[in-house]
């Protein structure tokens, strides 16, 4: 740096001075010294620097801007480039760049912090043992802090190993600089100096690692180190609940997080806002879907309340200072805060949670604003997705309504021999969407292209044969195997190998359904058969594929291979879950103490719920299927088979279908004697009243063939 | 069919009013034809010929009926226009000629077949005929609004299952409070640096952009020396070594080997291997290889870049002067122990056969021969070898260099030859 005299005994004296007053907080004293100072050295950068740290302290962190500022001309004294491609020139700008960083960090601008810090740590073996190891620590748990924001566990891992090994171990206090160690010492409010004292910041650090990383074994062992140590630390009970959360014991989680929401914490973060969204975390996992979705409005009620107060605060402040907003927008409050609103975690949350509760549109409004932070979780599309489908068909059993039912016959008109019975236009009706797909909109469109950006999000992973998974179980150290995947789905955990797999085969099934619902044949096809060829998939996935590959072949009219794919034989099993569920046999184990029957199984029900209906509906298919083809017979075989199964009231297809058999086969009176049955509304009495009494007794519910 | 068959009321009154119950009693197909093109356009004839295909949909049709369209259909006559519809439907088919309607079933067959099975089906209604009151009235909410009932279409239709909502094991965003605070630092260097620092990183500037002279040179090597940690200071960065070592070799030695312990050094030396081979970076390799233990592949791709290097080179006086070079510098690598020759035998091999004109390089092929003979398994594949190839054509040195496993044999007799 550009220093041009050299230092006098006094000025030293000066620093060392402020140093102390620094790091006792006494930041109006340090301004005072600093200020003495500035008039001895005012071109030496590293005065201007810390003058303008003095500063930015003195005003209770809440000069942001006006720091920036000072530090960017800071650098250009010193020729310091902190966005340059090349790394740090002199260890002693260390100190810029991590300044630099940690303003970054509290934007939230995560990853161009961590760009900075990455050309900080060549240096920090000599920046720790030139003497400033503060900021040596300092820079590297921001760096682990950072890896943890950006959902890179494995990295932060890497790091507190090579903190431990390199910077913990072996490391007695340098003798050099005694006077700064003699500073040190006199200052009793600064504590955390002591290398030794990291083991618990540490600890705390590695579980939030092995958490993100859902190696759960090894976090056990570490939780435990953790609880007997400092079980009163705010962060160390809300990670032991979250331990318990992950492995299923959600009990335990919630009594863990306490009743009484919390205050805020002095790292500006607001616990209530936590507390509360935990607390939905863990009812969503409980299936209590309209509770979880309580817990997470009141999370989003609190934090705009904080978000709120703070703004309040900071209009006031800078009315103090005499600044009218205008440019300057950083300023007003403190630093620790800005990034204090977790406004788009908690949509995300409440988007999943409140389509658990089957409110596709509101799910879709929350979900649609955290898109658009998120973009790169794949999960997210999936349930943006999601909701289109749930808006366009609410429910599997929606044929099965009365209102369904009754458009069956639109209605009639005339009278008399005039009289006609108008049928209704089917239940499958192309409800083209107005505007283009590229709104977003909860339409099928809309879906297919939120489909293909999850697709194209999954499409870096490698599909895993079914013998990966054993590996990528979590290894004694903790550390996951080489083959393990951890893919990035912001703001949840990181996925691995088997829950990509998972995702994928959703993401393939509901591909294929919206494909179909857009009379994308060929696509459909595509899909559920790029589906069916994944090792595990649930049975109702393999049901469906199956299905959908028949009806894809019958309108490709390739009727002939889509009844293949129709045959109900085929079917066994129609579970939502992965047959071995491979969860942990202590995660088991606990699931069954607990003896929960509403934990284990499917988040939200989905119909067919058992085998017997599954089946009926897929030979109901194969009914059109053949009736499409012109084989009545067998068609009116099939569909009377699968009507004495399929369960009651029966979908409205059936009834169609049976309409137009007897129609297509002149069989009027039946037809007749059908829609007198069951659409009575529509049919004066005296027409019907001999087809009645020809068949007294007849089933109503099942058509037997004649 | 079109979508757009929905008549308006007023064109309905007029169709219903052209094919009236009195119309069709009295007047001849001719004139319901003058009168019908009286109230439609061309393009409008589509559309009613929708609505006239549904008259015969449903319900059956009498023989006499059938006759007719057939020969509607197949070969209209002058005469059947002459009648009307009343006469028709009284007329005796029985002895009409033998009328065939299988023909045109066939057709109907045959343009059915042509379109997949799911768009065949056509809608059909069930207009009325006698009270003209109801009956208009019918066919008003059949035919008429903007979505007419008539266009209704009957099919088998699937049942559709949307798919479960996926189930994810931990996908909701759990949040953890921070441990640590996150604070400004303060920049403890100031005021305490001494200016023997100052004078380093002045020297180091220096040296970056033209040759240090030896008093300078000394006293910059004497700082570093006496402060193991001061090399951090000096403002080397991997990109910037390139421009030390063509200036002050020397210099850059001694900081490299200072940085030994860093954990940058592996992209010092990825610089290094990478740039443009010289006779200083090469006395930088060379000095470093023998201060310290430095990992194979980096020398293997210095190596073969020095190789490219040489081999690429327009000039010929500088190509003579950098393979004299390469050849002393692996000569001094080999002899010293630093590389195992087997690792890159063939490359170097191929090297002094295409430089064998300079003496140098056939020297080190020498070196590399009598090294490659000790080894008694090379040297018994190398006999076998040249039995086989012996008494081939004469072989020149470039071909050779094309086989894989050169014949040591034959290959000093080639040499020997080219160097005579």
């Amino acid at each position: 740096m550009g220093e041009n005299a050299q230092v006098t005994e006094q000025q030293k004296e000066l620093a060392t001075l402020a140093m102390q007053e620094f790091d006792r907080k006494q930041f109006t004293s340090c301004c005072n010294i600093m200020n003495k100072l500035m008039v001895l050295r005012g071109n030496d950068p590293r005065v201007v620097h810390n003058k303008a740290v003095a500063d930015f302290c003195l005003s209770g962190s809440q000069s942001t801007d006006d720091f920036r500022q000072s530090l960017a001309n800071v650098c250009q004294m010193a020729h310091v480039n902190l966005d340059s491609g090349e790394g740090l020139e002199d260890v002693d700008h260390s100190v810029l760049f991590y300044n630099q960083a940690i303003i970054l960090y509290h934007l939230r601008q995560n990853r161009a912090s961590l760009a900075i810090l990455d050309k900080l740590f060549p240096f920090i073996d000599p920046l720790s043992s030139t003497g400033d190891e503060g900021l040596c620590k300092k820079v590297l748990l921001l760096q682990v802090e950072l890896y943890l924001c950006t959902y890179q566990p494995e990295k932060a891992m890497g790091l507190l190993t090579y903190i431990e090994k390199n910077v913990l171990n072996g490391r007695i206090t340098t003798e050099r600089e005694p006077g700064r160690e003699e500073g040190k010492e006199g200052s009793p409010s600064n504590t955390e100096s002591s290398w030794e004292n990291w083991r618990p910041m540490l600890s705390v650090f590695k579980t939030r690692c092995l958490v993100m990383m859902k190696s759960l074994k090894a976090c056990k062992r570490e939780i435990k180190a953790l609880m007997n140590v400092q079980s009163s630390n705010t962060s160390v009970v809300f990670l032991k609940a979250n331990f318990e959360y992950l492995r299923g014991n959600y009990r335990k989680a919630m009594k863990m997080l306490g009743s009484g929401p919390q205050m805020h914490t002095d790292k500006g973060e607001c616990l209530t806002v936590m507390h509360y969204n935990n607390m939905g975390c863990v009812h969503f996992h409980l299936r209590k879907h309209h509770l979880g979705a309580f817990y997470f409005r009141k999370a989003l009620q609190e934090n705009e309340n904080v978000v709120r107060e703070m703004r309040r605060s900071t209009d006031q402040n800078r009315q103090h200072a005499g600044d009218n907003g205008g440019s300057l927008t950083l300023s007003g409050r403190p630093l620790h805060c800005l990034g204090m609103s977790r406004h788009f975690e908690l949509m995300y949350n409440m988007g999943i949670e409140l389509l658990h509760c089957g409110k596709a549109m509101p799910a879709f409004e929350c979900l649609i604003e955290a898109v658009q932070i998120y973009q790169v979780n794949p999960h997210l599309w999936l349930r943006l997705a999601e909701c289109c489908i749930m808006a366009y068909r609410e429910n599997n059993d929606d044929d099965r309504k009365l209102q369904k039912r009754q458009e069956v016959i639109q209605g009639s008109v005339g009278s008399g021999v005039h009289r006609k019975l108008i049928m209704g236009p089917g239940v499958n009706q192309d409800k083209n969407s107005v505007g283009t797909p590229a709104i977003p909109a909860a339409t099928l469109e809309f879906a297919s292209l939120c489909l293909r950006n999850a697709l194209q999000l999954l499409s870096g992973v490698p599909e895993t044969s079914p013998t990966d998974t054993s590996q990528n179980e979590d290894k004694e150290d903790g550390k996951l195997g080489p083959e393990a995947v951890l893919l990035q789905a912001p703001p949840g955990n990181p996925m691995r190998a088997p829950e990509v797999h998972n995702l994928r085969c959703s993401v393939l099934c509901a591909s294929s359904y919206v494909a179909l619902c857009l009379n994308d044949y060929t696509m459909a096809l595509e899909y559920a058969g790029t589906l069916l060829k994944l090792p595990r998939i649930s049975g109702a996935q393999s049901y469906l594929a199956h299905m959908y590959m028949g009806e894809a072949l019958v309108s490709l009219d390739r009727i002939a291979d889509g009844i293949q794919h129709l045959n109900p034989d085929l079917v066994t099993d129609v579970a939502t879950t992965l047959p071995d569920n491979k969860l942990d046999p202590e995660k088991t184990e606990k699931l069954e103490k607990e003896s929960d029957p509403e934990i284990k199984g499917a988040f939200y029900p989905w119909c067919p719920r058992d085998v017997r209906t599954a089946k009926a509906i897929i030979q109901y298919n194969l009914a059109a299927a053949h009736a499409v083809r012109g084989e009545y017979d067998k068609a009116t075989n099939y569909l009377a088979e699968s009507s004495k199964f399929i369960g009651a009231p029966l979908p409205a297809q059936m009834y169609f279908l049976k309409l137009y058999l007897d129609l297509i086969e002149g069989r009027r009176k039946m037809a007749q004697f059908v829609i007198k049955e069951h659409f009575g509304h529509v049919t004066p009495n005296r027409i019907d009243m001999k087809v009645a009494s020809m068949k007294p007794g007849g089933n109503t519910s099942t058509w037997n063939t004649e | 069919m079109g979508s757009n068959m929905a008549l308006s009321l007023k064109e309905l009154a007029s169709l219903l009013s052209v094919l009236s119950e009195d119309a069709t009693q009295t007047q001849s197909f001719e004139q319901i034809a003058t009168s019908f093109h009286h109230y439609f356009q061309k393009q409008d004839h589509f559309k009613e010929a929708g609505q006239y295909d549904l008259h015969w949909a449903i319900p059956a049709i009498t023989p006499a009926e059938k006759y007719f369209l057939s020969q509607l259909i197949s070969s209209p006559t002058k005469e059947m226009f002459k009648k009307t519809p009343t006469q028709i439907i009284q007329m005796d088919v029985g002895n009409m000629q033998n009328f065939d309607v299988s023909g045109l079933m066939l057709a109907l067959t045959e343009r059915h077949s042509e379109m997949p099975a799911m768009s065949k089906f056509e809608q059909f209604g069930k207009p009325g005929q006698i009270n003209p009151d109801v009956q208009r009235h019918c066919m008003e909410e059949l035919f008429t609004n903007n979505k007419p009932p008539v266009e209704n279409c009957m099919r088998p239709e699937f049942i559709r299952l949307a798919p479960p909502l996926h189930i994810a094991e931990d996908e909701l965003c759990w949040l953890n409070p921070t441990d640590v605070e996150y604070n400004i630092g303060w920049d403890t260097t100031m005021c305490v640096s001494s200016s023997v620092g100052t004078e380093v990183r002045r020297l180091m500037a220096k040296a970056f952009k033209g040759p240090l002279n030896p008093q300078q040179s000394q006293q910059l090597l004497a700082e570093l020396e006496k402060d193991p940690k001061l090399v951090y200071h000096i403002g080397l960065t991997p990109t910037k070594l390139p421009d030390v070592v063509e200036n002050n070799p020397i210099v850059a030695i001694e900081v490299l080997l200072k940085l030994m312990q860093s954990n940058q050094i592996t992209e010092y030396f990825s610089v290094l291997v990478n740039m443009e081979m010289s006779l200083h970076s090469m006395e930088v390799v060379n000095r470093l290889t023998t201060a310290v233990e430095l990992p194979s592949e980096f020398i293997h791709l210095y190596i073969s870049n020095c190789i490219t290097t040489c081999e690429t080179i327009k000039d010929r006086y500088m190509q003579n002067r950098l393979v004299r070079l390469v050849c002393v510098f692996l000569q001094s690598l080999i002899r010293n122990k630093i590389i195992d020759v087997k690792d890159i035998f063939i490359e170097v091999q191929a090297f002094c056969i295409e430089f064998s004109r300079i003496r140098e390089a056939a020297g080190l092929f020498r070196l590399l021969k009598s090294l490659d003979s000790e080894d008694p398994k090379a040297v018994a594949q190398a006999k076998a070898i040249s039995k086989r190839t012996l008494d081939g054509p004469w072989i020149t040195a470039t071909f050779i260099d094309e086989l894989f496993l050169p014949v040591s044999e034959l290959l000093k007799s080639a040499f020997s030859e080219v160097s005579a």
